[in-house]
This record gives structure tokens, sequence and C-alpha cells, in this order.
């Protein structure tokens, strides 16, 4: 091809729709005087559209596209379980409401039922292989900063060496229990792996229950914050985790 | 967006249309139908989790796709893929791939889309994703640039090699010049 002739970036570009206005001009006066840049201008075109053709050859299976589907809304649909669960916690306590003199520590009960299940339903999540925290990190001094601006309160962490044995702080997400934004602190305990939930207000303790699905929980508060631990770890251990987060508030 | 409707419906609202083609770029890509789901699977919890960061008013599917070609890298294939040193710099050095597996002969011989499906597979990755991008997926330049990372200008000499390729292949079919 000589100099004279547009550049196969020039064509590709005309044929795309690249072109400045000024450029597409001046191409198309080439092209009006240079049949062989006219003629693969044509070619460039029946490539064009042929492979757009040849190329979707690839369909997605209906039940592959359900699963597309589930896949990007899996906060959303634990979201609606729950909110199921605290519809019907809800009408229950209205019942017991009725009968609060006899009855009423059973709206408290269903309540953290609710509750229980949804941050036993995080944990399980940050098991699953596919999912992976927001904050990939085992140094404070990163995890820390990151929620600045997505939670109404501030914690610390405490040092590497301050954690229990064999505890490695992994990562953090930002969830949401009870409908208030909670920081998820990730940890791994030898070989398990422990979900540490920090909150703010009375929002996480009071679960009323240690043990759920062979997970134990284990609850503290302090310095106005509140940490609920999770784990199928030794609650020992997991206690002590606790301790070491309450250590440094 | 409207701000009555939750994160996980505005995200499905972009997201869904554009699973067919995030499948069929997969293919493209992993060569392989169910690593080709787990990749799309992976690429849209990430594109998910991180939708907080996407800007409304940009290119959705020029994000999500980039989202997805980032996944692919960090796989296995992607890796192997990413360590190949591209010729971007020396187009005179460039050479259709793999020319020994498409025999021209039967090409030629071949109708259409057939023979253009098998002169895309036989074009070096880096050529075939964008010629897909562009032709398939019908993005502009500074889309794909953002994609792939690499300067318009790559973009622009990758898409200029790749056809010039394929129209070697495929010019009895199309009846062009190459």
């Amino acid at each position: 091809m000589s100099l004279d002739h547009l550049s196969p970036e020039t064509l590709g570009a005309l044929v795309d729709g690249e072109l400045s206005p000024p450029e597409r001009a001046a191409a198309q006066a080439h092209l009006n005087e240079c049949h062989d840049c006219a003629k693969n201008v044509i070619g460039l075109h029946q490539l064009r559209a042929t492979v757009k053709l040849a190329a979707q050859c690839n369909a997605p299976s209906p039940e592959m596209l359900a699963r597309f589907h589930a896949a990007t809304r899996p906060v959303q649909a634990r979201r609606s379980r729950f909110a199921q669960m605290r519809a019907i916690a809800r009408q229950i306590a209205a019942v017991l409401i009725l009968a609060a003199a006899i009855l009423g520590g059973w709206k408290w009960k269903r309540q953290s039922d609710s509750l229980a299940a949804e941050v036993l339903d995080q944990h399980l999540a940050t098991l699953s292989q596919t999912s992976e925290p927001q904050v990939l990190s085992s140094d404070r001094h990163t995890v820390k900063p990151w929620f600045e601006g997505k939670l109404p309160f501030s914690f610390n962490l405490p040092e590497p060496d301050a954690l229990p044995g064999g505890t490695i702080l992994t990562g953090a997400d930002l969830v949401y229990i009870d409908e208030r934004p909670t920081a998820l602190l990730l940890f791994t305990m030898h070989k398990h792996r422990a979900s540490v939930f920090v909150s703010q207000a009375s929002s996480l303790v009071g679960l009323h229950r240690q043990t759920q699905s062979g997970f134990h929980f284990v609850e503290a508060k302090s310095a106005g914050l509140e940490f609920l631990g999770v784990s199928d770890v030794d609650p020992k251990e997991l206690a002590a985790l606790i301790q070491s987060l309450t250590a440094v508030q | 967006m409207p701000s009555g409707r939750s994160t996980a419906d505005r995200f499905q609202d972009l997201a869904a249309p554009l699973f067919a083609s995030l499948y069929n770029h997969a293919c493209w890509l992993v060569r392989d139908a169910a690593d080709a789901e787990d990749l799309v699977q992976e690429s849209l919890t990430k594109a998910f989790r991180a939708f907080d960061a996407f800007e409304p008013g940009t290119n959705f599917k020029a994000w999500i796709f980039r989202i997805l070609r980032n996944t692919f890298l960090t796989s296995r294939t992607g890796l192997e893929i990413s360590r190949t040193v591209f010729l971007d710099d020396h187009p005179d050095s460039f050479e259709v791939a793999d020319t020994a597996s498409t025999p021209e002969a039967i090409v030629i011989q071949s109708a259409g889309l057939a023979a253009l499906r098998q002169a895309l597979e036989s074009l070096p990755p880096h050529l075939r994703e964008v010629v897909l991008l562009c032709d398939l997926e019908e993005l502009k330049y500074r889309e794909i640039s953002t994609i792939l990372n690499v300067p318009i200008g790559t973009v622009m000499s990758r898409l200029a090699r790749a056809r010039q390729a394929l129209r070697q292949i495929l010019e009895p079919t199309l009846g062009g010049e190459a």
C-alpha cells in the first residue's frame, strides 16, 4: 500500500464511526479518488457485519440465565427473607403486646431469633469460596480507614499480637443488620473462620442464645459499641477474640 | 438513577440485558462453557459488590466488561495470556497465530459464518478480544481502551491488524482485498 492510501487504522476508524467530522470529510474526499481504499472500506463493512453475526455463537441456557439473575441479587434475596421474618415477628409482637403483662418477653425473643438468623446468614455468606470481602487486608491501618464515612461511628482494632494466638484479621465488609450499618470484621482462628459484627446502640446484643446450627455467638459492649462474634471455633477462643476487641475501645 | 429502588434492583436493571453478551464474551475468553459460566458468575458478584463505585451516567456495559476481563486475567488461563508478550510495537513481525490448525483450503471451502468463526479462533487473544468488543459489542474506541487498559492508538492498531488477518483468511469469501 502506497503512502498516498489511507492507513488501515484510518480506514477502520472510518468504518467504526470514530473519525472526527474533518477527518471523515478528508477520508471521504480520498475515497472519491481512490478505488483501492473505497474497495477496502466496503470489505471492512462486510467484515464488521459478518463478525457480528459469527461471533454471537454462545447463548446461555434459561437455567444459566436464572443463575446469573440469582447472582445479582444475593443481598436482596437475603433481605427479602429477613424482611418477611421481621414482618412475622412484628405481627407476633403485636399480639404479644395485648398480653404484655404475661407474654411481653416473647416479643424480644422473636426479634432476637430473627436477628440471630440474619447474623448467622451473613456469617455463612462469608464462608462461601466465591464470596470476597470488600476489603481484603490483614493490616488494621487499611481496614479501619476503609470504614471512614461509611459508618456513623468509629472503632479501634488491636495490634496483631494482641489478638488471641492463631488469630488473623483477613478482611472486612460493610453490612446491614436490622437495617443498621454494621462493620463486619473477618478473622481466621487456626482453621476456623470467625465474623465479628460491630454496631452502635442496641441492635446486636441481647440475642439470648449462645449457639445456633452449630455456630457459637459471643457478644459484648464497650464504649457505646456492641460486638457480636459468630464462629464454629471453641466459644472460649471466640470470647477471647471479642475481649481483645473491646479492650482497645 | 431513581432513588426509590433498591441497589439490587438498579443493578439488575442494568446487568440483566447484558447476561447473554457477557456469557458469549466469556466463552470467547476461556473457550469452555462451564468456565465461562463461572467467570460470568464471579464477575457479576464482583460487579454487584462494587456497584457503589459505578458512576451513573457512564457506560455500564464498558464498566462490567472491564470487570469481566479483569476477573478473567486473574484466572489461570488469563494469567497465561497476560504473560504473553504482544507485538503491538512490531507490526511487521505479526503473523496469524496457529494457521496450521486452520488450513486456508478449509477456510476457502467453508461458507460464511463458520469460516469466520474459525478465523476468529485462530487470532491471538489480544487481537480477537478487540475485534469482538468493537464489532460485536459495538463499544467505542474510548470504552475499549478503558476495558483493555491500553491507549486508544493501541486499540486502533490491534483492530487494524486483527481485521487484516481475518481478511487474509477470508478474502475469497468476502471478495475484498487484504
